[in-house]
C-alpha cells in the first residue's frame, strides 16, 4: 500500500503490522526509512536524499535499494508491531532567524520555530535506534575555549502558527519573548535547549511546550522557563514524545549560558 | 648445616620478624588493592592523569612508609636512614643527573598540566595520544599503534602541539583554482559546500581568504571550524565535496605550467604548418 498523506500528517507516528520478511518503506521530508522483519530480527536502513516529498510518503510492502548500509537487531519474537516516536535532538539547537530581529523595549512577541525532530524506532517494546529527520548543520555555543556542541537550522522567525506549513517531521516551538529591559533587544540566534522540550499532538501540527525568554533591565542576557505541558495552540494535548532531560533548576545561573541574545553583525 | 644461629637469632627478634613478614606480605598487597579500588571509584569524578597521579604518590608513599616501619622494628632509627639517603641522594644524584632533570621536568609536567592522558599531542616527528604520564617520561600511543617514550625533559626543552586541547579546531585547506575563474564565485561555492557538510560548524564561521596569485593558480585559504571528534570525517567528506562541486560549477584545478615568449611577453608564440613530413634534426 502507497499513501501519500499529506492530510493525516500523524499516521507515521501510529503502530504498523509488519508481517514476516515484508519490508517497509517511510519517506518523512528527505529521510527515507527502510525496515524489514525477519525471524527474530528486524533490519533497518536509512538514507537522506535531496528529493523532500514535502510531507510523509508509506509503502508498507516495498522493494529496498541495493546500495544501502543495513543495521540488523536481534530482538527474539516480541511481535510484528513497528512504531516510530518523535523525539526532540539530542543537542541543543541554535536557531537563526533569517534576517536579525530587533524588539522595542515593553514589547511582547511570539515567534514559533519547527525544529526537526529525532526518531526513535520501536520493534515491540524494543526500542532500537534513534535517527535524525533531517541533518542539520553543528554549530558551536560559546567560546573557542568552552561551548557546547548545537544544532543550527535557519528560521523565518514566523509569528503566526498559521504561516508554518504542517510538516510530519517538525515540531513547532513557540518561544515567547518579553523585553523589559528599558532599550531595544537586538537578536541573530537563540540557543534552544531542545532535550528539555516534549512533543505533543495538536491537530495540524506536531508542538513543544512554551518556551518564555524576558528580558530585564540591565541584565545582557535573557531569563528563560521551559514550561511543561502542550501549548494553548492547535489544540495541542496527547504528548507524542518525552524530554530527553529535565530543566535544571537553577534557572538563573543556566540562563547566562542557555541564551545568546547578540546584537547583530554588521 | 648448623642452623642454631639462625633459630637464636629468630629467637630474640621474632616480634620484629612476624610484624615485620605481616607488614610486608599483608601491606603491600593491601596497598596495591586501596590503588586499584581508588582508581576505580574515582574514575569517573577525576581525570584519568589526575587519578593515576594519586594512586602513584600513594603506592609509593605507602611503600616507603611499610619499608620505614620494617627497618624500625630491625632497631635501625629512621633519622640515620634519612641522614644516609641525603648522603646517598647527593651521590646518586651526581651519578644520575639525566634521571633528575627528568623527574624535576616530570613534576613540572604536572604541575603545569599542558596536556592530560588521551590528548593527542604532536612532539618533533611523533603524533599520538597521550597514553600514561610518568615521573620520567611521557609515552604516546601513536596512530599506528606504537608506543612512544619521551623524556620529560625533551617536553620541557622543546614545543610541542596539543592538539586536542580545545573542543574546537579549523582545519585550513589551501585551495588553487584556475585563472579563468571568477573568485566571487568560487567563494560562494565554498561558502555553500561549507554550510551543507553537516561536520563543519557553521558557528565561528567558515574563513575564505583570497590569498593571492601563485604560479598557476588564484589561491584560497578554505578554514572550517569542527569539533574534535569529526576531524577525519570532515576532511574526508569536505575534500571530496570541493571536487565535485568545482567539477559541477566549472571551476577548474590547474596544473603547474609555463609559458614561452618569442623575444616579445605579450605576443604569441609563432608557430608554423610545414606541409608534409616533420623532419627530425
Amino acid at each position: 500500500m502507497d499513501s501519500d498523506s499529506k492530510k493525516d500528517i500523524f499516521r507515521v507516528w501510529r503502530p504498523f503490522q509488519l508481517g514476516e520478511g515484508k519490508m517497509f518503506h517511510c519517506q518523512l521530508s528527505s529521510l527515507h526509512l527502510w525496515v524489514v522483519r525477519n525471524e527474530g530480527e528486524w533490519r533497518i536502513a536509512l538514507d537522506h536524499r535531496d528529493d523532500d516529498c514535502g510531507g510523509i510518503r508509506i509503502i508498507e510492502d516495498a522493494e529496498a535499494p541495493e546500495s544501502l548500509d543495513w543495521r540488523r537487531f536481534i530482538v527474539g519474537d516480541d511481535g510484528n508491531a513497528l512504531q516510530l516516536q518523535p523525539l526532540m535532538p539530542d543537542r541543543p539547537v541554535i536557531v537563526r532567524p533569517e534576517e536579525p530581529i530587533t524588539m522595542v523595549s515593553g514589547r511582547k512577541t511570539t515567534f514559533f520555530v519547527g525544529v526537526p525532530v529525532f526518531i526513535r524506532v520501536f520493534a515491540g517494546k524494543n526500542a532500537l535506534c534513534e535517527l535524525p529527520s533531517e541533518i542539520m548543520s553543528n554549530s558551536w555555543f560559546g567560546t573557542p575555549i568552552q561551548g557546547e556542541l548545537c544544532y543550527s537550522f535557519h528560521t523565518k522567525g514566523r509569528r503566526s502558527a498559521q504561516q508554518l506549513s504542517p510538516q510530519s517531521n517538525r515540531a513547532v516551538c513557540p518561544i515567547e519573548i518579553r523585553n523589559e529591559s528599558g532599550q531595544d533587544l537586538n537578536f541573530e540566534r537563540i540557543c534552544l535547549r531542545a532535550p528539555y522540550l516534549s512533543i505533543y499532538q495538536g491537530i495540524e501540527r506536531l508542538w513543544n511546550g512554551m518556551v518564555r525568554v524576558t528580558r530585564h533591565r540591565e541584565q545582557r542576557l535573557g531569563d528563560i522557563e521551559y514550561v511543561e505541558g502542550p501549548p494553548s495552540f492547535d489544540g495541542a494535548s496527547s504528548r507524542l514524545g518525552t524530554q530527553r532531560e529535565a530543566p535544571e533548576k537553577s534557572i538563573l545561573f543556566k540562563t547566562f549560558d542557555n541564551f545568546n541574545l547578540n546584537l547583530p553583525r554588521l | 648445616m648448623d642452623f642454631s644461629f639462625i633459630i637464636g637469632w629468630y629467637e630474640k627478634h621474632s616480634l620484629a620478624v612476624n610484624q615485620s613478614l605481616i607488614a610486608l606480605l599483608l601491606g603491600l598487597p593491601l596497598l596495591r588493592f586501596f590503588c586499584h579500588w581508588l582508581s576505580k571509584n574515582l574514575g569517573k569524578r577525576l581525570s584519568a592523569q589526575s587519578v593515576m597521579l594519586l594512586t602513584t604518590g600513594i603506592n609509593y608513599t605507602g611503600t616507603v612508609l611499610v619499608v620505614m616501619f620494617v627497618l624500625w622494628e630491625f632497631g635501625l632509627n629512621p633519622a640515620t636512614l634519612l641522614g644516609a639517603a641525603g648522603i646517598a641522594g647527593v651521590a646518586i644524584g651526581f651519578a644520575s643527573q639525566t634521571s633528575l632533570s627528568n623527574l624535576i621536568s616530570g613534576i613540572f609536567l604536572i604541575w603545569e598540566r599542558p596536556f592530560q592522558i588521551g590528548d593527542v599531542i604532536e612532539v618533533d616527528a611523533h603524533f599520538g595520544f597521550v597514553h600514561s604520564i610518568d615521573l620520567l617520561s611521557v609515552t604516546l600511543r601513536t596512530f599506528d599503534n606504537k608506543l612512544v617514550r619521551i623524556p620529560n625533559e625533551i617536553l620541557i626543552k622543546s614545543t610541542f602541539i596539543n592538539r586536542t586541547r580545545f573542543p574546537i579546531r579549523k582545519l585550513d585547506l589551501k585551495i588553487g583554482v584556475s585563472y579563468d575563474s571568477d573568485p566571487a564565485k568560487v567563494v560562494r561555492v565554498l561558502k555553500e559546500i561549507a554550510s551543507k557538510n553537516p561536520y563543519s560548524l557553521d558557528e565561528p564561521a567558515p574563513l575564505i581568504i583570497f590569498s593571492g596569485f601563485g604560479d598557476s593558480s588564484l589561491d584560497f585559504v578554505f578554514g572550517v571550524w569542527f569539533a574534535n571528534p569529526d576531524e577525519l570525517k570532515l576532511r574526508n567528506s569536505i575534500l571530496q565535496e570541493v571536487k565535485e562541486r568545482f567539477d559541477k560549477e566549472g571551476i577548474g584545478f590547474p596544473f603547474p605550467s609555463r609559458s614561452l615568449y618569442p623575444g616579445s611577453p605579450s605576443a604569441p608564440f609563432p608557430v608554423q604548418i610545414v606541409e608534409g613530413k616533420p623532419q627530425a634534426n
